[in-house]
Formats: C-alpha cells, sequence, structure tokens
C-alpha cells in the first residue's frame, strides 16, 4: 500500500514512520506549519526543519501552513492530505498519536471522508517502552521544548538517552508528568535514525525559557553524510 | 491462558488494535497467545480459558467477508469478549443485522444492565466504528450510546460484545472479563 506520514519530524512521527516503512510503500511525508503555539494538532518547536529532515530521510515533503487555530487547522489538514493523495496515489494515511483521542479522532475522520486507510502503529504505547525503542534504534532526538512544571531549562538541547528516560520516569512517578510528552509537556526534534541517509547537524541554536516552558530552536541545520 | 483474536488484514493495525490489548493483560499478569484469525488452530481454541476478538482499520472488512472462519465461536465453550469488529462477528455469527453507521471519537456510554464488565452506571469511551449491531432476540442489551446498542451480552452464553475499543479509556473492561470465573448460566 502507498502511505504518506504525517510528519512533525519529532520521535513519534519518526517511529511511526520506522514501522509503517516495514510493511508499506511509505511515499511522502505531510507536514502542517502551526503559526500558533498552542496548536491542538501539530507540534511547533522547529517545524521547519522538517524540510531538511525530509532530505535527510529522501522523501518528497507535502507542507502546508496553517494559522493553528482550533477546527480550521483540521480543514488544512485535510487540504494537504487532499494533495498528498492526488499527487502521490496514497492509500493510506500514517500517524505517531499516542494517547491524544482528540488527534486521533480528527485524523480517522479526515481519512474516512478521503476514502483512506489510517494507521497508528504508537497507539496507547507505553510511554517508557516507546522512548526506549528510540533510544534502543540509535536515533538522535533533541529535546526542543518542554511545557510543564518541574521541567527546566537543562532539559533542552538534551539528547534523549537512557538516563534522561529513567529521569522522566522519576518525574512521573513523582509529578504524574508524562514522560513521553503525551500531553505536550515535552517535544523533541529528530536529527538521525536509521532510515536517515544523512544526519542533521545543528550549527546555530537558540534556547528560551520561562516558568517551566522553553524551546530549544534551532536556527541553522545542515545535512552530513553518515 | 486468553486467546486474543487478530482479525486485522493489515499487518501495520495489528500495533494499534491487538497490542494495546495484550499489554493491558500482560500487565495484570494474564497468560497470553494471539492469532491471526486466517490462521488459528483447533489446539489454540481448545487451549483457551477466555478469547477476546480484537477490533481493526475502519476500512477492513475482510472478518466479515470471512465469518465462515469463526465457525468455532459456535463450538467453543470457552467465554468471548467481541470488541468492535469482534462483536459484529459474535452478533453476525448469531445472526443479527450488521448496520452501517459513523461514529468516531469520545461519546458517552448509559449502562442499563448490571453486568461483569464495568460496574460504572456511565462512563465515556472510544468509538472507531462504520459499522453497528442490531441485536436480535439472542442478545441482552449491557450498554447503550445514543440509538446505539454498545455493550451487549448473549442469553444463554458467555458471549460479550463491546461495539467501543475499551483498550483506549476503559481498561478495566478488559480485566474484568479476563479475571471473571466463568459465569453459570
Amino acid at each position: 500500500m502507498r502511505v504518506g506520514v504525517l510528519f512533525s519530524g519529532g520521535k513519534d512521527s519518526c517511529l511511526a514512520l520506522q514501522k509503517a516503512r516495514s510493511f508499506h510503500d511509505v511515499v511522502c511525508l505531510i507536514t502542517l506549519l502551526s503559526e500558533s503555539q498552542e496548536s491542538y494538532m501539530f507540534h511547533v518547536p522547529n517545524i521547519e526543519v522538517t524540510g531538511k529532515q525530509a532530505e535527510a530521510i529522501g522523501l518528497p515533503l507535502v507542507q502546508r501552513r496553517t494559522k493553528g487555530k482550533k477546527e480550521k487547522e483540521l480543514e488544512d489538514l485535510k487540504k494537504a492530505t487532499r494533495t498528498a493523495k492526488a499527487d502521490f496515489g496514497l492509500q493510506g494515511i500514517v500517524t505517531g498519536a499516542v494517547k491524544s483521542i482528540y488527534q486521533s479522532t480528527r485524523v480517522q475522520e479526515i481519512c474516512r471522508k478521503l476514502d483512506l486507510w489510517c494507521f497508528n502503529p504508537l497507539w496507547l504505547k507505553d510511554e517508557i517502552e516507546l522512548l526506549n525503542e528510540v533510544v534502543k534504534n540509535k536515533y538522535e532526538v533533541v529535546i526542543s521544548g518542554v511545557f510543564a512544571f518541574p521541567l527546566d531549562e537543562k532539559f533542552l538541547g538534551r539528547r534523549l538517552d537512557n538516563e534522561i528516560i529513567e529521569k522522566l520516569e522519576r518525574l512521573r512517578d513523582e509529578y504524574g508528568l508524562s514522560p513521553a510528552g503525551e500531553g505536550g509537556e515535552i517535544e523533541t526534534t529528530v536529527t538521525d535514525a536509521p532510515f536517515f541517509k544523512k544526519r542533521v547537524e545543528i550549527r546555530d541554536y537558540h534556547v528560551s525559557y520561562r516558568n517551566y516552558s522553553g524551546v530549544f530552536k534551532i536556527k541553522d541545520a545542515r545535512l552530513i553524510d553518515k | 491462558m486468553i486467546l486474543i483474536v487478530n482479525v486485522c488484514s493489515d499487518r501495520l493495525s495489528y500495533f494499534e488494535f491487538v497490542k494495546p490489548v495484550e499489554d493491558i493483560l500482560k500487565k495484570a499478569n494474564i497468560d497470553v497467545v494471539s492469532r491471526n484469525f486466517l490462521s488459528l488452530e483447533d489446539t489454540n481454541i481448545k487451549k483457551a480459558e477466555r478469547v477476546i476478538i480484537c477490533g481493526t482499520a475502519l476500512k477492513d472488512f475482510k472478518y466479515l467477508n470471512n465469518l465462515d472462519r469463526f465457525a468455532w465461536v459456535n463450538e467453543t465453550h470457552a467465554p468471548i469478549l467481541g470488541i468492535c469488529a469482534g462483536m459484529q462477528i459474535l452478533a453476525g455469527l448469531s445472526g443479527c443485522d450488521i448496520i452501517e453507521t459513523s461514529r468516531i471519537g469520545r461519546y458517552k456510554v448509559r449502562i442499563v444492565q448490571k453486568n461483569i464488565l464495568s460496574s460504572k452506571r456511565e462512563f465515556y469511551s472510544y468509538f472507531l466504528n462504520s459499522k453497528a449491531v442490531e441485536p436480535n432476540e439472542d442478545f441482552e442489551t449491557l450498554g447503550e450510546s445514543g440509538n446505539l446498542k454498545c455493550m451487549i451480552r448473549h442469553k444463554r452464553r458467555e458471549l460479550y460484545g463491546c461495539l467501543f475499543h475499551p483498550e483506549a479509556l476503559n481498561q478495566e473492561i478488559i480485566t474484568n472479563f479476563s479475571q471473571q470465573s466463568t459465569e453459570v448460566m
């Protein structure tokens, strides 16, 4: 089946892409560039880097801008998906949804309307298991956003590894934090993975942080050989 | 041992509809064996103390076109819980009408009859349906959501159906079913 992956450049959409490749022909990535910091649907920090990531993976990218307003962004997603279906002959869509009923419901609805299969290979996956799978698969993942107590500035720009997973697990037990950031507490950017043909090298960045909310903004990146 | 029957025709759907149910049972220290409905063997069914038939993707109807592959449902004495597509299979084998519908998302379920699956009077559940069931006289309705009969039970056998996906928001339904001792009918 020819499928497209809803792609934010974070760990979830990358892991979903990797799983989809085992069973289907992934022919494109689809990204919504949200102008809103409070998008209900779409990952925001470093979303512009998806162009570089798609190039590193070697897949075409269908991008569409959205204001990120609650229901309007769904219309924009539908339009982007319809374009991808027409241009790449898609039969199905793959998402990295893990826990969000809101996200999953909206994408399922769009797929139903466009007569597309919908796959959510990470659906309800245990969050620690998910993080471990990412590290075990040797992904290079940068924490690019923190948006919850008690996540401090030190998390920003840190690479996801076993030490960070243990720390997040402790914060889950102590504060009820979602360790994989499924409530929007943490955002990530993937700079390398087994299916990347090139690595994304971060050349310049800017960190902003205030009151348990911060972003590691990639200002300049380039692709390098692996 | 609980036998989990996978009805997904696409292997990628396993992660979405079968693995979450496996994970819930494994977390509760319950032995699980999973098989696709097309590769089920007699020994799998004979060894099963209970059976859960999982759901599948909205566009997947292979299970409905192969109802004859579920003839074992009428031969085993093991209690069976059918989730979404699984409920359609149990009902379809008993001659109930499968009707077209479209219900996707989180909806309220109202319990209308006391049952072993849930002790709550109402709760929210995750629905992902393009088809539903019109239960016949062999079934009693346990729960409703709007005009849908979304939880049913066979009157003479331990066959239960949930039209929604309890693995998403109502995991206790899966553990309650799996940890019950067999009811006297």
